[in-house]
């Protein structure tokens, strides 16, 4: 529902007071939608379709967080955050929660005040090159322009990893993906770096991909994953525990297929606890019993999620990687549910 | 408003305080002033409260505390190692410089634009008209992200330019124009009289300025000897002598050398590397508000009356004397209070920088800096603080000017 | 005189004789203005040539464009098949999907009446303004309403909130009434001030409120029966519509299958284009080896001849000579080297990548064109090309430094010999390369009209899709928005139940708590040193205050909704493109005119303080860019209100472009004021007039309406500026480009969308400016 309008909005003033220091959860539920913070457009991961319709693998987050609390995968309220009013977006309580891949790091978790919920994509910082330079590592690139997106961590890597290796370079910073695309295809800079998703992503839509190589090297760890602010751990623990429910249902092979037929009860006791036939873990979180089934029904389960939007199926055709389950040797796991 | 000043009458009352012209006025501002006050008071009293309840502070530490990124267009010296503050003056300094070298080009565009419009000739005054007209027209951020396109896919690339490739350089292999920018020769002074580049390159402004004085001297010169003796002097090669040979001499001294860009690796090195994006800026900004100021100057020109033009070509002078001479001069006057305004929006529109990656004083401090320390409230306060100083500064010293040529109405 | 009997005065005047042509129509306009001296001619030639070559460039790309593509793919595929590269032709296609997105952003299509109509009802509002002569006085008080409606119609809602907020002036206006008539102007202002904020502030809200409950009471079982007779059918609809999706989807997949076929049949007919463009690529590597081969051969001849034989230095030689013999005697050994590795590197590259002339597959161009065949039967065989530089390799690789010159200028002759072979071998390869295409383009004609048809079709279909689609989300909405209503109505009561008791834990917890944590609002705010016990209570109470206030907000929410009266509402975040430019635009400048002429009033004032006030504010404001206005609109407005006040980023834009505009305003009249002759002040002043009367009577009419055109300027560049909010991710039109390239269907798409969106712009601008002269030179007339 759609209820703080123009004029509402300035008579509700004082509505979210103290929103900052508690009760996210509640206030979610009262208000009937989520707001979640998103990109203004990243391939695959965040961008509107022709009815203006969200759709990718961050905006598969937030679906699931507001079926799980809402019951209901449509009730989010998409924000786009540019690099610089995202965090500003989140403290101030403009959104509850901050799907937009965004790195964990020290300082934003300490210093900026978030809370990182999770990982929902391992990324790193890696380089593009065109193949016809003949470039096969990082370390040749001494002397190069490299183009960067600003506002992000990249930034600071990158300066750290040249530094490190007593590289000189050029940067080009570029505000956008895809201006930083088209300034690389023009041959306007040597290089680009982003995290390395991005950078498959992005040389998937190229008129002639094989023209491109990533070169070995990352150059930093990119554990993205959703955020929420400080201090209201109950709602914390909901954003933690759907995106955990989303892993945990791959691991134990719960999809979007079969959640129907699984839900009647199985002989696995933790799937049950999972999608709530057993166990009030449910109601331990402050939501329904079927939370994490709602939350399954959304876009299916972490695999799902990856292989819609991102997976080699699509255009993008990032491989699973590190961001395979832990059981087949990827770095992706869940806390038992229990 | 003028008032009547009644006689008084006898003791003070309260209500002359809201009836009495006199006291009046004083009311009204004192409550204006309370307002004022209780305003500021509200939101300072607000932001007070907002900072606490998200326990930030009001710091401005972070501006010593190290950047760790880089900046590709430094006037001084600046390293990721640098602090925050030095990464801010590093951006002060590229929007001192975009907005410098953009009034120049501006004005010049808008003066040639101007006249050329008001041409006999149809095609170049409708070409011009075109111009103004597309310019004025649309968002400038649209023609900056359009012009900085345009040159980074209708130049060559550095690559190109290797030995077989399809660009070469330009002006006798001086010049490189890439789509990384434009790779001019550079001037290094081998022997310095100060172990400083920056002090060498300030001991030949200082030079410079001193011919420049003196030629002022040599033509102020002139023209007494023409207004007391008919006949002018020539002096346009004592001039030049004047322009060329002090800087010449200090130049040759210092063993000055030019320096051509090369080819090496991925990249031109040595010469000056004037880049893409500063170019882009430059030219988009410079076009934008040419537009504009071509259309002041065009009613500059306008405003001045036909009868000036047709005395001096009853005169006998020559079209393009009389717009040296009588037309240009006095529309001057009515041109400069409008071309001020313009350069304060060409100042202004410099923070666009952040389109094509110019590191301005918005990308530096109001960009990665706030996004990297947290610090919104500081960092937007010293930015808005800064372009508000410049602002005045541009509009203080153009008033001044403006001032001194104005005509003295009588 | 005219009897006049001289004969050699003539009598009658001889007829006019034409002009020389040189000097009549087209011919002298074109001699006077364009070539009438060397200037002027030169200044011609160069403009002409420079439209040329702008509009070389731009036609063919834009005329040569691809209307209907459902992806950037499919665009390049249509204009491959017309032997374009994606650099040669536009991909019109993204307009064609997307321009409805960048008229109104994410507004659901079925609402888009609400906004046009707003903007329709604009020029009505204006009417009164800009021909006051020509419509009836009365429409004034429409335009004066127009504000509220507008909103109302954009952002929706019940129809009493325009209502209400518009009553806030009137209660203004009520109690200045009353007010100057008991106490004098000053107090009176100060009344209505008052009495504005108290209704806004206080009342408003609560009778709003109760309202909607009163509304909403009496039709809650009503509504809640419709909307479960509501939930209950739309899954089947939903379901319906999926269904006519998939069969769409199905009819679209067979439509991209037949598009697909045709161009395979295409890349059948050019497959000996294909194969005939790999050898190319071979042929110029080796080519370029030869060439580098032969240069090497000549270094050496040179190192070789200024030292006189192999570089050595002469026993009694400086260090340094011997340094400089050695690193000669290095280069020549690595020039020896580089011909070996070249000339071997050429015939490899021969040898692998290229075929024999006989085996190039052109059997059915040359059944159209029988030159081919003798074309390919002329040119060298492949052993041809690769034999004689087999024999090169041998012989370089009996160079050594001490190779004569004689024989290093043979080698070289030779090695160019071979190299010019092979430069007329891909010579010929061009030649036959054209002639084949040029006859499959004869071939590919018909194929390349049923491509278009083809994707004329797929874009009727996928239209067709996106309607289905469009209806099948707005009924999902409609389920999923009903399903949580549905469940808030029924919770309606249990949320009311619960309030006061919520309200007495709120009012014990603040018993318990210590008087000085009273008003504190977050717990980051405690002095340190509190204990945590304190804390404890301190985050209980918060917690406890927010739960009121949420519930609250929530039940005043449900029953707004269930008492709306009116038109649906629409989140501000829906609003996108050129609607969301307009609106800022429009209510920058609607707004800001008020607050603006108060301010060029007050810096008129010869009130000091007044005065001073006025200028810091105008000069602050226009001092600093409008990007750091949006960034502080973004980034610190919320600092500035009241603790947890919260709204939505259009309107704090629309507050901080108001504010930002209200200062250029303020010049632009004040500029008005300052032009009204000193004789109209001094005559309203001898009337008798007060300061407010004066102003009011006398003038700020006059003053307004020479105002008006800078005010249309102002306009202009306020809505040329809103692109700007797209850095702080709003969806401009700009913006709107990059989420839309962001698409994976239309991702590197670049001059298209801002050519359409630069084009858009410059009509409305253009067109607004137009109308501004218009209105200077009518004010310049009525003047005269």
């Amino acid at each position: 529902m759609k209820k703080s309008v123009f004029l509402g909005a300035m008579t509700v003033a004082g509505l979210a007071a103290g929103a900052a220091a508690a009760g996210t959860l509640d206030d979610v539920k009262a208000r009937g939608t989520l707001n979640c913070g998103v990109t203004t457009g990243l391939v695959g991961f965040a961008a509107p379709d022709a009815n203006g319709v969200w759709d990718g693998f961050d905006v598969g987050v937030c679906r699931a967080v507001a079926a799980a609390v809402l019951g209901d995968p449509m009730a989010v309220e998409f924000v786009p955050t540019t690099g610089q009013t995202r965090f500003t977006a989140l403290a101030s309580g403009e959104i509850d929660l901050l799907a937009r891949n965004t790195t964990w790091t020290f300082s934003r978790d300490v210093d900026l005040k978030f809370e990182f919920v999770g990982v929902n994509y391992y990324d790193g910082q890696g380089f593009m090159v065109p193949r016809e330079l003949g470039v096969s590592s990082a370390q040749d690139l001494d002397g190069a322009t490299v183009c960067i997106q600003t506002g992000t961590t990249t930034e600071l890597n990158l300066a750290d990893y040249f530094r490190s290796n007593d590289i000189s370079y050029e940067p080009v910073p570029i505000e956008t993906n895809a201006e930083a695309q088209q300034q690389y295809l023009a041959g306007a800079c040597d290089v680009y770096t982003t995290d390395a998703s991005g950078l498959a992503a992005t040389r998937a839509t190229f008129e002639n991909p094989g023209d491109h190589v990533l070169l070995p090297e990352i150059v930093s760890k990119e554990p993205l994953g959703p955020l929420v602010r400080h201090g209201d751990n109950e709602w914390a623990d909901v954003a933690r525990w759907t995106l955990n429910a989303l892993i945990t249902a791959e691991e134990l092979g719960v999809t979007s297929a079969n959640i129907a037929e699984l839900s009647a009860g199985t002989n696995n006791p933790e799937i049950n606890r999972l999608l709530g036939t057993e166990g009030e873990l449910g109601a331990m979180l402050g939501l329904e019993a079927d939370w994490a089934k709602n939350a399954l029904m959304a876009g299916g389960n972490y695999g799902e999620l990856f292989e819609a939007n991102i997976g080699e199926s699509t255009p993008i055709g990032l491989a699973r990687g590190l961001n395979a389950m832990w059981t087949e040797g990827g770095l992706i796991y869940s806390p038992p549910f229990r | 408003m003028t008032t009547l000043t009644d006689p008084p009458k006898g003791n003070f009352r309260l209500s002359q305080l809201i009836y009495d012209t006199r006291y009046r006025s004083i009311t009204i501002q004192v409550i204006a002033m309370i307002l004022v006050l209780l305003g500021i008071f509200w939101l300072v009293n607000n932001t007070i409260q907002n900072l606490s309840a998200l326990g930030k502070d009001f710091d401005f530490g972070f501006l010593s505390q190290p950047a760790g990124y880089d900046i590709n267009q430094r006037l001084v010296e600046y390293t990721s190692q640098s602090s925050h503050g030095r990464a801010a003056i590093v951006g002060i300094l590229n929007t001192l410089l975009i907005a410098f070298l953009g009034c120049i080009l501006a004005t010049i565009l808008g003066v040639v634009v101007g006249v050329l419009r008001l041409s006999k000739n149809w095609v170049v005054s409708r070409m011009m008209a075109v111009y103004v007209e597309g310019f004025r027209n649309v968002p400038l951020l649209l023609w900056i992200i359009a012009i900085f396109a345009l040159m980074t896919e209708g130049m060559a690339q550095p690559r190109d330019f290797k030995v077989g490739g399809d660009a070469s350089m330009i002006l006798g292999d001086s010049v490189a124009v890439t789509n990384r920018g434009v790779y001019v020769p550079g001037v290094i002074l081998e022997n310095g009289l100060f172990g400083s580049a920056v002090l060498n390159w300030l001991l030949i402004l200082a030079v410079l300025i001193a011919s420049i004085v003196c030629i002022r001297i040599l033509s102020r010169r002139a023209d007494h000897i023409q207004e007391s003796t008919g006949v002018r002097p020539t002096t346009w090669y004592q001039q030049l002598a004047l322009l060329i040979v002090p800087v010449g001499l200090v130049l040759i001294l210092m063993g000055a050398q030019l320096q051509f860009p090369y080819l090496k690796g991925f990249n031109f090195t040595d010469g000056i590397h004037l880049r893409n994006s500063l170019i882009a800026l430059w030219l988009a900004l410079s076009l934008y508000t040419g537009a504009f100021i071509a259309e002041i100057v065009r009613s500059g020109i306008l405003a001045i009356s036909k009868g000036q033009s047709e005395a001096a070509a009853a005169l006998g002078m020559r079209p393009s004397r009389t717009m040296n001479l009588v037309i240009l001069p006095q529309a001057m006057r009515v041109i400069i209070p409008p071309l001020i305004s313009q350069f304060l929006n060409l100042t202004k529109n410099s923070s666009l920088a952040i389109a094509v990656g110019y590191m301005d004083v918005r990308s530096t401090l109001g960009g990665i800096t706030i996004n990297q320390t947290g610090r919104e409230l500081e960092g937007i306060l010293l930015m808005a603080l800064f372009y508000l100083v410049l602002s005045l500064v541009i509009s203080g010293v153009m008033n001044v000017y403006n001032n001194r040529t104005q005509l003295q109405e009588r | 005189m005219n009897n006049s009997e001289i004969s050699f005065v003539r009598t009658e005047m001889l007829p006019e004789k034409a002009p020389p042509a040189k000097e009549t129509g087209a011919i002298k306009w074109v001699r006077q203005n364009l070539f009438s001296g060397w200037l002027n001619i030169l200044l011609t030639v160069l403009s002409l040539f420079a439209i040329y070559s702008v509009l070389s460039l731009i036609l063919p790309w834009a005329f040569g464009g691809v209307w209907n593509a459902g992806s950037l793919t499919e665009c390049r595929e249509v204009l491959f098949s017309f032997y374009k590269g994606s650099h040669d032709g536009a991909c019109w296609a993204v307009i064609e999907d997307r321009w409805l997105q960048i008229m109104f952003g994410f507004y659901p299509p079925e609402l888009y009446w609400r906004p046009i109509l707003a903007f329709v009802l604009l020029f009505v509002a204006l009417a009164p303004i800009l021909f006051a002569d020509k419509v009836p006085g009365q429409l004034v008080w429409f335009s004066l309403a127009y504000p509220f409606l507008a909103a109302w119609l954009v952002w929706g809602g019940s129809v009493w909130l325009p209502i209400f907020a518009a009553f806030g002036f009137v209660a203004a206006v009520i109690a200045y009434k009353i007010l100057s008539k008991l106490a004098g102007p000053i107090v009176a202002n100060l009344g209505a001030l008052a009495a504005a904020l108290i209704w806004w502030g206080m009342l408003m809200a609560p009778i709003s409120d109760g309202l909607h409950k009163m509304v909403g009471s009496s039709r809650f079982d009503n509504t809640v029966a419709t909307l479960n007779a509501r939930t209950d059918e739309l899954p089947a609809q939903v379901a319906a519509e999926d269904a006519l999706l998939e069969a769409k989807q199905a009819e679209i997949a067979e439509a991209v299958a037949v598009k697909n076929e045709i161009l395979i049949e295409m890349t059948g007919i050019r497959i000996e284009e294909f194969g005939i463009e790999e050898q190319f690529e071979a042929k110029e590597v080796a080519l370029q080896r030869l060439d580098g081969a032969s240069e090497s051969v000549s270094d050496l001849a040179d190192i070789l001849d200024e030292w006189g034989g192999a570089p050595a230095a002469a026993s009694d030689a400086s260090e340094v000579d011997i340094a400089k013999a050695q690193a000669a005697a290095e280069t020549a050994e690595d020039l020896v080297g580089d011909i070996g590795s070249l000339l071997s590197g050429a015939l490899s590259d021969l040898a692998g990548d290229t075929v024999d002339p006989s085996e190039l597959l052109v059997p059915s161009a040359s059944q159209a064109d029988p030159s081919i065949l003798e074309d390919v039967s002329s040119m060298v065989s492949k052993a041809g090309l690769e034999d004689p530089i087999a024999a090169l390799i041998a012989r370089a690789e009996s160079v050594t430094t001490e190779t004569s010159e004689a024989d290093l200028k043979d080698l070289q002759a030779d090695i160019e010999t071979a190299s010019a072979a092979l430069g007329a071998n891909i010579e010929a390869l061009q030649t036959v390369h054209d002639k084949v295409i040029a006859t499959n383009a004869d071939a590919l004609v018909e194929p390349q009209a049923r491509l278009l048809d083809q994707t004329a079709i797929l874009t009727a279909l996928r239209d067709d899709q996106t309607v289905i689609s469009q209806s099948k989300f707005r009924l999902e909405t409609e389920l999923s928005e009903g399903n949580s209503f549905l469940s808030s109505l029924q919770s309606l009561n249990e949320r009311e139940a619960s309030l006061p008791i919520l309200q007495g834990r709120v009012d014990e917890l603040k018993a318990e708590l210590p008087r000085n944590m009273r008003n504190l609002i977050a717990v980051n705010q405690l002095p340190e040193g509190t204990s945590s016990a304190d804390e404890r209570l301190l985050s209980e109470y918060l917690g406890a205050k927010n739960d009121v206030l949420s519930v609250s907000a929530s039940v005043n929410d449900t029953y707004g909704e269930l008492g709306r009266v009116g038109l649906l509402p629409i989140d501000s975040r829906k609003i996108g493109g050129f609607m969301l430019a307009l609106i800022i635009g429009i209510a920058g400048i609607v707004l800001s005119l008020p607050l603006g002429i108060l301010l060029a009033l007050g810096r008129q004032s010869h009130l000091f303080i007044v005065n001073k006030i006025c200028v810091v504010f105008i000069e602050v404001i226009r001092g600093v860019p409008l990007i750091v206005w949006l960034f502080t609109a973004s980034l610190l407005l919320n600092y500035f209100l009241p603790p947890g006040t919260n709204f939505d980023l259009v309107l704090r834009v629309i507050i901080m472009v108001t504010l930002f505009a209200a200062a250029y305003i303020a010049e632009v009249i004040r500029g008005g004021l300052a032009a009204l002759p000193t004789g109209q002040y001094e005559g309203a002043d001898s009337l008798g007039l007060s300061y407010w009367q004066s102003m009011q009577l006398i003038i700020l009419p006059q003053a307004m309406k020479i105002s008006i055109p800078g005010i249309v300027n102002t306009f202009i560049g306020l809505f040329k500026d809103t692109t700007l909010v797209l850095f702080i991710g709003l969806f401009d039109p700009i913006g709107l480009a990059g989420a839309i390239r962001a698409d994976t269907a239309w991702n590197g798409i670049y001059w298209e969308l801002f050519i359409f969106i630069g084009l858009l712009f410059f009509i409305f601008c253009f067109s607004m400016g137009r109308y501004s002269l218009h209105l200077e030179k009518k004010l310049q007339r009525e003047h005269r």
